[in-house]
């Protein structure tokens, strides 16, 4: 059996024993994966991942507080009482709660086209270091009946500078509603504390292949990664919707003193966690090279069937005599 | 003082107006999302969707397929009001210019007219196509809108492969040359992903080859096989822009026919019909034109005449050397 089994098997413990409180040096993150199989089949892919269909078929994003830092194999927190911190695309805060019927879960729906933005925030004090967890899932909403217009202004993250840590992946020049994060594309995070850059900070990748890169933040709290190419099939299996998913983990460190729930602390430990999904680049399946040649040929062989066809006809009428 | 502007109107060359209208029209569809211009997803032209950050406005036929392929549980579902207020829109926005999208507005049109201008730089004879040929060839367009609505409403049911989506997209010569405008050439490679993305997206090369080779020997090739255009004729009775005819004044000479881009017959023969619109008309007025009887040919806007043939108009185009082919 391999670690991650008992990992779960942790988490699982852990999550049955504890109701109201989180083990503070854990990485908790927010996942749209469902934990079984019966939740998955109720669930629908959309342009910002997993949705369930609500009424007058309005997307309804629904979201699990998850243990560990594999994106596949996390486990999944089973109670947990902590406030959440929801934000609309109008940007519009509201406070919400883990449902804590099976699984910490929550649900919301998605009436309005963007990006919506949840915060769980977790503080625990352990031998003396205050860890202070966000777990910040950014879930897109978009149909494309809704039409395609004000992307730019929809598109851009949401700053909550309230949140004691956060990561704000960067939206890429030419990113759209449909745009998907490839293989080899850089994907840049910035690191902000308190709504301000955070430089020093440690951001690592890590991909639900095993891949993990550990960057610093630089002294404008940015971060960039090059997403790995990790997707070698045989090209009658290949899936370019092939998804994958990863976990972005920012962790700082300070020396920070002061009492948090009448219990001292020497030291404060930020993490905050951010995840996403990853496809094969289309330069694996797309080749200019066949598509110009192809297009040379029809050009070509048209082109010479034309003039020769024409030729034909010009031929000077040649009179036949007989006897 | 009416009556002055409709003669200035009548008189006008038509060629260097529709010239420089549809260069316009070129540069606000194909340029005008960088000056944020959005003219919505439901457009009656080939304002291509791929055109990624330059479309001014989406043709119709991408949004329609998509919805399409949705499946029968959604389109009867509420889903299926989505889908008819999209076709209204693009009823509404077809009923005001009617086919003078193809004639005016259409980018790919216009690309053709370019190259047929090249054509005749060059020397070079033009082809038509035989009467026979041409019966033929014409239902070409209704067999592609056929294909078009069925396809993704296989890929709905579960048929076909989602690779199929969009089918006559995939095939659209507007897909690959269009956005080449942008200086995006994404749309010139073949999709390796699966067979049927392959087979797709080689048909769509073969026929951007063909598209080059056809509209240079021939004016307008593409329009013979368009099936907007043919989704356009469907709907043309009751729109406003309505091209008439007054067969009594008509002497079947002939001019309109020797002009006209699309080798429509029946803008010659036809002496019965008041409205004379064909479904290969890409209504660029060239025929009104060319006509030397006054009033026989028309173009009318809720009633009101926009543009007729007129004695004097005729003599001024022919004066100017402006005659259109």
């Amino acid at each position: 059996m391999n670690i991650n089994f008992y990992r779960m098997m942790i988490s699982f413990l852990l999550g049955m024993l504890l109701t109201n409180s989180l083990p503070a040096s854990q990485t908790y993150w927010l996942s749209d994966i469902p934990p079984t199989k019966e939740l998955a089949k109720k669930m629908r892919p959309s342009h910002g991942g997993l949705v369930q269909r609500g009424k007058r078929g309005m997307y309804i994003k629904r979201l699990w507080l998850r243990e560990g830092e594999d994106p596949l194999e996390s486990g999944y927190i089973k109670q947990n009482s902590a406030s959440l911190v929801f934000v609309n695309p109008d940007k519009k805060i509201s406070k919400m709660t883990f449902r804590n019927k099976d699984y910490a879960d929550v649900a919301f729906k998605m009436p309005d086209e963007g990006f919506y933005n949840l915060f769980m925030t977790n503080r625990e004090i352990e031998n003396g270091v205050l860890y202070v967890s966000v777990a910040k899932n950014e879930s897109l909403n978009h149909s494309c009946r809704a039409g395609h217009g004000d992307v730019k202004s929809k598109i851009n993250p949401f700053y909550y500078d309230e949140a004691p840590i956060d990561i704000i992946r960067e939206r890429r020049s030419r990113e759209t509603f449909h745009s998907r994060i490839t293989s080899g594309d850089v994907v840049s995070f910035t690191i902000l504390r308190q709504g301000k850059p955070l430089p020093g900070a440690l951001v690592k990748m890590v991909t639900q292949k095993g891949w993990a890169k550990t960057l610093k933040s630089d002294s404008e709290g940015r971060v960039a990664f090059e997403m790995i190419r990790d997707y070698y099939p045989q090209w009658h299996e290949f899936k370019r919707r092939k998804m994958e998913g990863y976990l972005a983990i920012a962790e700082y460190k300070s020396k920070d003193a002061g009492t948090y729930a009448g219990e001292k602390f020497s030291a404060v430990h930020y993490k905050v966690t951010s995840s996403g999904n990853y496809f094969p680049s289309a330069r694996d399946y797309k080749s200019y090279l066949y598509g110009l040649l192809i297009g040379l040929f029809a050009l070509t062989i048209s082109g010479f069937t034309v003039y020769f066809y024409r030729r034909r006809r010009l031929k000077i009428y040649k009179e036949k005599r007989f006897g | 003082m009416v009556n002055r502007i409709r003669t200035f109107i009548n008189s006008c060359d038509l060629r260097r107006f529709r010239f420089w209208l549809q260069l316009l029209l070129f540069i606000l569809l194909v340029y005008g999302g960088y000056a944020a211009i959005n003219l919505g997803q439901n457009l009656p032209t080939f304002s291509c969707g791929y055109n990624q950050d330059g479309k001014g406005g989406v043709c119709y036929l991408l949004p329609l397929q998509h919805q399409l392929a949705r499946g029968p549980a959604s389109l009867f579902s509420w889903a299926g009001i989505a889908v008819l207020t999209g076709f209204l829109y693009f009823v509404i926005w077809f009923f005001v210019f009617n086919k003078a999208w193809c004639g005016y507005a259409c980018p790919l049109g216009t690309i053709q007219d370019w190259i047929t201008a090249l054509r005749k730089k060059m020397g070079i004879p033009y082809a038509s196509y035989t009467w026979e040929q041409f019966r033929h060839l014409k239902k070409i367009k209704y067999a592609l809108l056929v294909l078009m609505i069925f396809i993704p409403m296989g890929i709905g049911s579960g048929i076909f492969s989602h690779d199929m989506a969009t089918p006559f997209c995939m095939i659209c010569p507007g897909r690959t040359i269009i956005p080449l405008f942008t200086g995006d050439f994404s749309q010139l490679t073949i999709d390796f992903s699966s067979k049927t993305k392959m087979i797709m997206t080689t048909l769509g090369m073969l026929v951007t080859g063909l598209f080059f080779t056809g509209s240079f020997i021939k004016k307008r090739f593409f329009c013979f096989f368009c099936p907007m255009s043919a989704l356009h004729y469907m709907l043309s009775k009751p729109a406003f822009l309505k091209l008439k005819k007054d067969g009594s004044k008509c002497t079947k000479c002939g001019d309109c026919y020797s002009v006209c881009d699309m080798q429509i017959k029946e803008i010659a023969d036809d002496v019965d019909n008041i409205n004379i619109l064909q479904d290969d008309c890409i209504m660029c007025l060239k025929c009104i034109s060319a006509c030397p009887e006054e009033g026989c040919l028309k173009v009318n806007f809720l009633g009101q005449h926009v543009f007729e043939s007129t004695v004097d108009g005729y003599i001024k185009r022919m004066e100017k050397g402006n005659k259109s082919e």
